[in-house]
């Protein structure tokens, strides 16, 4: 099983599977492109240790996935947020290492875990009443009490059900 | 005390002295416990760090505090001094940070701290500001100082422990939408239900903005699997960005006018319009507290390359949510507007900078609002003609309709054809040439077909073009009994009769070689081709030597006669190279037509089948043993049986969303509307079982039944009264003329199931306890509709309408009428019996349907709403 190494944004070398990397497409494309070249890292600048590691955990897991399938049925479909055990408890953590773990699978293009990272957030608005949501990502509430009231007026067409 | 006061003098000279006693005395003011909680420090701190602090206390005197780097965190804090976000909601240093939202703080430092951000001198507050960490304590690992900062909160009292939670909050908990791209915030969103989504959209003003964008609800939408019309939306757009800034001005204008009018227009309007520049000035504000902070020198300390995810999130996000129109061009009602509510559900554009877009969330909105209106029977119904022209009408029952978009064509027993403007409901043309009543027709109206076929007692079938209204052609006796439906795509006719047969035509000329030919060549051959007898064959192909035909074959030459039933074929449906027939033998058969050959047969009916429709997947068949069943075509098993009728089902259609929606109408007058619904009463989305079953607990129940002689009050109503009397004395001569009309769209049993069981006219509706039952389950659903049609104004026919002439209402009545021996004059009421439901069609707003009465009559599930009204384009 050959193993590439990747590099950090704060200068830290990882060994890896090249299967396990390559979940990432980014990666992938850039061994297509450039070839191996087993002495020298891979530079991911944007990722940080800590999330690299985490995002690697997620490929290590992942690693014998069927690819996804293609299907645009999709679209029609009601979008589930259901998330399988594993993957659940791998995003229970906090909101900083859930938001960078989201940047990093999307600037690494592991489609699969960005969406995951943004079903777990999704999930965290789900069912929330407006202040709640507010509270659990700390948004100030700009609007002025008549604005807000004339929005949850309008908004009152979907409180049936 | 004087311990760690010594440490701290020792190690970290930058501590002024009497920052920390002030911290303390403050404590001490609070709280009663002052001294253990000082002593809990005393002992602790020396015992857990001594080595470490001892050994790093001499090498650093740096004052920037190490952290392990986080590009989001300082990401965050650039982008939003970058954008104006935030206005202090974000605080993203690290835990040891003394700036944070001085809003929500209540103890003493966040005043104090709050305070000297603002620049007002309070010496006490710029003292804790300024406490800072010990060197040596940042030397320890992050596991020990953990330890040390719980240990330390708990010598705290509770509400000060509170407020240090308070103001972790920031740190804790990040709004996305903020900091990551926006195209990432909405995926995210794209996850959400609407009443999430619309719960998210009252979060804060950018909050709204994302999730009132359009792609977010145009997905939804789909998600709903709600019929579309892309082309119409796609047209919209154009043609809102081609006029652009004029009408989206006018718009402004008039929303502003509408809401504010009521609501205090200059107030809103006017804290909108301040609101982008109180963000910039709290940027500004940020940006100069950065620039004080000791804290500054944190985010420079590592020169980290910031993530360019973060550096395309300018761009996009300007991309995406355009700022407001810049101040010194912009109309300033227009820019209150904008900012007062930048997307709103209540209209149907939505604004952005560059060009207003179409609010999906509005069409969503509208279209849920529909489906309601389907579930709770809320409609209003009209007629066609008109009642103020009542003379444009036929002048006697109408077996067929279809409508598109623009027009709506019928037959009728008078021979004629006409075409109707569905919006102004007014008559377009009429077409004669049929010498027996018009039994069915199909049409489009798009330019490349331009094409009427209709079928007719005469046993002929006639090609027309629709926009001039001029017979192509005509094949005469296509059968040698009446024509009893038929159906076209661009390259089959197919046509059906009371003769048993099923007969394909090609639309297009066959040239030899294509399998078409060899087929037609073969019905030349076997003599069902009137117009070439099989001695004309020669001509058409080369008996030896040369292997290509001489001649082309015309267009509309028979390529398959069908024939395998042993009734009259009442109706098809054709659906690619399939073609499904219905019986009076009972049977369905499908038929492929390339071979020709029949495919498969579905028994199951008890009685003849009137009706049929198939979509490759499924069949609805309707019968005069009163039930309509789905079958699968694959398995050909029944699927559902749909049981309700009191009569013949003689028109039936499904579709509408998840293709959960069956609309069939039949001999005991009344159209019913069918829902396939779950055990808990929501539409059924869940996919086929095996077989195409359905899953258990799901059935198809009537949510509404429709009467066309509800709905059509008497023309005259003086004449009413006198006209019901005559109701009962017609009923007899009626009900022969029924069952000659029935005769005429042959329902034809086999020998062992006459026609003349089937309920020609059934009692009336007050000797029937099941329709009572039925008349009192929708009772309220009567009393909301008895709305007598809507008055319709009258428009004038648009002139580019080639308009045959109308002769002058007090003519009507003389119009010949030879093929109705017992006509009772156009402006007869309904009666009893009269409304045997013949056709029916619906889309996504509205059922027409004909009947033995002369007028057509639509239900329209708008229900006068005027918001779904200009939505329903796009469905």
């Amino acid at each position: 099983m050959s193993q590439i190494t990747l590099l950090s944004s704060d200068n830290v070398e990882m060994k890896v599977d090249k299967e396990v990397a390559e979940r990432s497409i980014l990666i992938k494309n850039m061994l297509e492109d450039v070839g191996e070249t087993p002495d020298q890292a891979i530079p991911i600048p944007n990722v940080n240790e800590g999330v690299l590691r985490k995002v690697i955990e997620w490929c290590e897991h992942h690693r014998n996935d069927p690819p996804p399938p293609a299907d645009e049925d999709s679209d029609s479909r009601k979008k589930s947020t259901d998330i399988e055990e594993w993957d659940q408890k791998f995003m229970q953590v906090d909101q900083e290492m859930l938001f960078e773990i989201i940047l990093a699978a999307n600037y690494l293009d592991i489609k699969p875990l960005l969406d995951v990272g943004c079903k777990t957030v999704a999930n965290m608005i789900k069912g929330k009443s407006p202040e709640e949501i507010r509270k659990t990502f700390n948004i100030q509430n700009d609007f002025t009490p008549e604005e807000e009231d004339q929005i949850r007026r309008e908004n009152e067409w979907a409180e049936d059900r | 005390m004087g311990s760690s006061l010594s440490i701290a003098n020792t190690h970290s000279g930058s501590i002024s002295a009497p920052v920390f006693p002030s911290h303390l005395s403050h404590l001490s003011s609070s709280s009663s416990s002052s001294s253990s909680a000082a002593a809990t420090l005393h002992a602790f701190l020396p015992s857990t760090s001594a080595t470490a602090a001892a050994s790093s206390s001499s090498s650093s005197t740096s004052t920037s505090l190490k952290r392990p780097g986080s590009p989001l965190l300082r990401k965050t804090q650039s982008f939003k001094l970058d954008e104006g976000y935030g206005e202090g909601v974000e605080e993203s240093q690290p835990s040891l940070s003394f700036r944070h939202n001085s809003t929500r703080n209540f103890d003493y430092f966040a005043t104090a701290a709050g305070a000297g951000a603002g620049g007002n001198d309070c010496s006490s507050a710029e003292a804790a500001a300024d406490v800072k960490i010990p060197d040596w304590m940042m030397e320890l690992g992050d596991d020990v100082r953990k330890e040390v900062a719980y240990k330390l909160i708990r010598t705290l009292p509770t509400s000060a422990i509170a407020s240090i939670v308070e103001r972790l909050i920031p740190i804790l908990h990040l709004d996305f939408v903020a900091l990551l791209p926006s195209e990432l915030s909405l995926q995210i969103l794209s996850y959400l239900p609407p009443k999430s989504l619309l719960n998210a959209s009252l979060a804060s003003r950018t909050w709204r903005k994302f999730a009132m964008e359009p792609r977010l609800w145009k997905g939804l939408y789909r998600a709903e699997g709600w019929s579309l019309n892309d082309e119409e939306a796609f047209e919209f757009e154009r043609e809102m960005r081609g006029e652009g800034k004029r009408k989206l001005q006018q718009e402004a204008e008039n929303f502003l006018r509408q809401r504010y009018g009521i609501n205090g227009a200059s107030g809103a309007a006017a804290g909108g319009a301040s609101s982008s520049t109180d963000n910039l000035s709290t940027a500004a504000n940020m940006g100069s507290d950065a620039a004080r902070s000791p804290m500054s020198s944190f985010s420079t300390g590592q020169q980290p390359t910031p993530p360019t995810s973060f550096q395309t999130n300018t761009p996009d996000e300007e991309d995406l949510y355009p700022a407001p129109f810049p101040s010194s061009s912009a109309n300033p009602m227009l820019l209150a507007s904008q900012s007062c509510d930048p997307a709103n559900v209540t209209s149907i554009t939505t604004y952005g900078l560059t060009h207003p877009r179409l609010n999906w969330a509005f069409v969503f909105r509208n279209r849920k609002k529909l489906e309601e209106n389907w579930r709770t029977n809320k409609y209003v119904s009209f007629q066609m003609p008109d009642p103020a022209y009542a003379h444009e009408g036929h002048s006697e029952c109408i077996y067929t309709i279809q409508h598109s978009t623009k027009y709506l064509l019928s037959g009728s027993r008078d021979r004629s054809i006409k075409i109707w403007n569905i919006h102004t409901r007014r008559l377009v043309k009429s077409l004669t040439g049929h010498e027996g009543s018009v039994l069915c027709l199909q049409f489009d109206d798009s330019p490349q077909e331009d094409v009427i076929f209709s079928g007719s007692s005469d046993t002929n079938v006639i090609v027309w073009r629709f926009s001039t209204g001029e017979r192509l052609k005509t094949i005469t006796k296509a059968h040698t009994e009446s024509v009893l439906n038929l159906r076209f795509n661009r390259k089959y006719v197919v046509t059906c009769s009371k003769d048993k047969c099923v007969k394909v035509w090609s639309r297009n000329e066959l040239h030899g070689g294509e399998p078409e030919f060899d087929c037609a060549v073969r019905q030349i051959q076997l003599g069902n081709n009137r117009l070439i007898e099989p001695s004309q064959l020669p001509h058409y192909i080369q008996l030896t030597g040369h292997s290509r035909p001489t001649k082309d074959l015309p267009s509309l030459t028979l390529v398959h006669t069908l024939v395998g039933h042993n009734a009259a074929v009442n109706a098809i449906q054709l659906n690619g190279e399939e073609v499904v027939s219905a019986s009076g033998d009972r049977l369905i058969k499908l038929w492929n037509l390339r071979t020709g050959h029949c495919e498969k047969t579905y028994v199951g009916h008890k009685k003849g089948i009137a009706c049929i429709q198939y979509d490759g997947v499924n069949i609805v068949s309707g019968s005069s043993d009163k039930s309509i069943k789905v079958w699968d075509k694959a398995s050909q098993a029944e699927i559902a049986r749909l049981e309700g009728h009191t009569g013949l089902v003689r028109t039936v259609q499904a579709g509408g969303p998840r293709n959960a929606r069956i609309v069939s109408g039949g001999y005991d007058e009344t159209i019913r509307i069918w829902r396939r619904e779950n055990e808990n009463g929501e539409l059924d989305d869940s996919e086929p079982g095996i077989f195409g079953s359905l899953r258990d607990g799901v059935e198809w129940r009537t949510t509404g039944i429709l009467r066309h002689v509800n709905e059509v009050p008497p023309a005259r109503p003086h004449a009413h009264a006198i006209a019901q009397a005559q109701a009962q004395a017609q009923a007899q001569a009626q009900a022969q003329a029924q069952a000659q009309a029935a005769a005429e769209a042959a329902m034809h049993q086999p020998p062992h199931a006459p026609l003349q069981n089937v309920p020609v006219a059934p009692p009336p509706n007050h000797d029937n306890p099941a329709l009572n039952a039925a008349q009192n389950a929708f009772a309220n659903v009567g009393a909301q509709n008895n709305v007598p049609a809507p008055v319709v104004p009258h428009h004038p026919v648009p002139p580019h309408f080639n308009i045959a002439p109308i002769p002058p209402p007090n003519v009507h009545q003389l119009l010949p009428q030879p093929w109705n021996p017992q006509n009772h004059g156009i402006a007869a009421p309904p009666a009893q019996n009269q409304n045997k439901v013949f056709k029916l069609q619906f889309d996504a707003r509205f059922v027409w349907c004909c009947s033995q009465d002369m007028r057509i009559v639509g239900w329209d599930f708008a229900a006068n709403d005027p918001d779904i009204v200009e939505a329903s384009r796009f469905f």
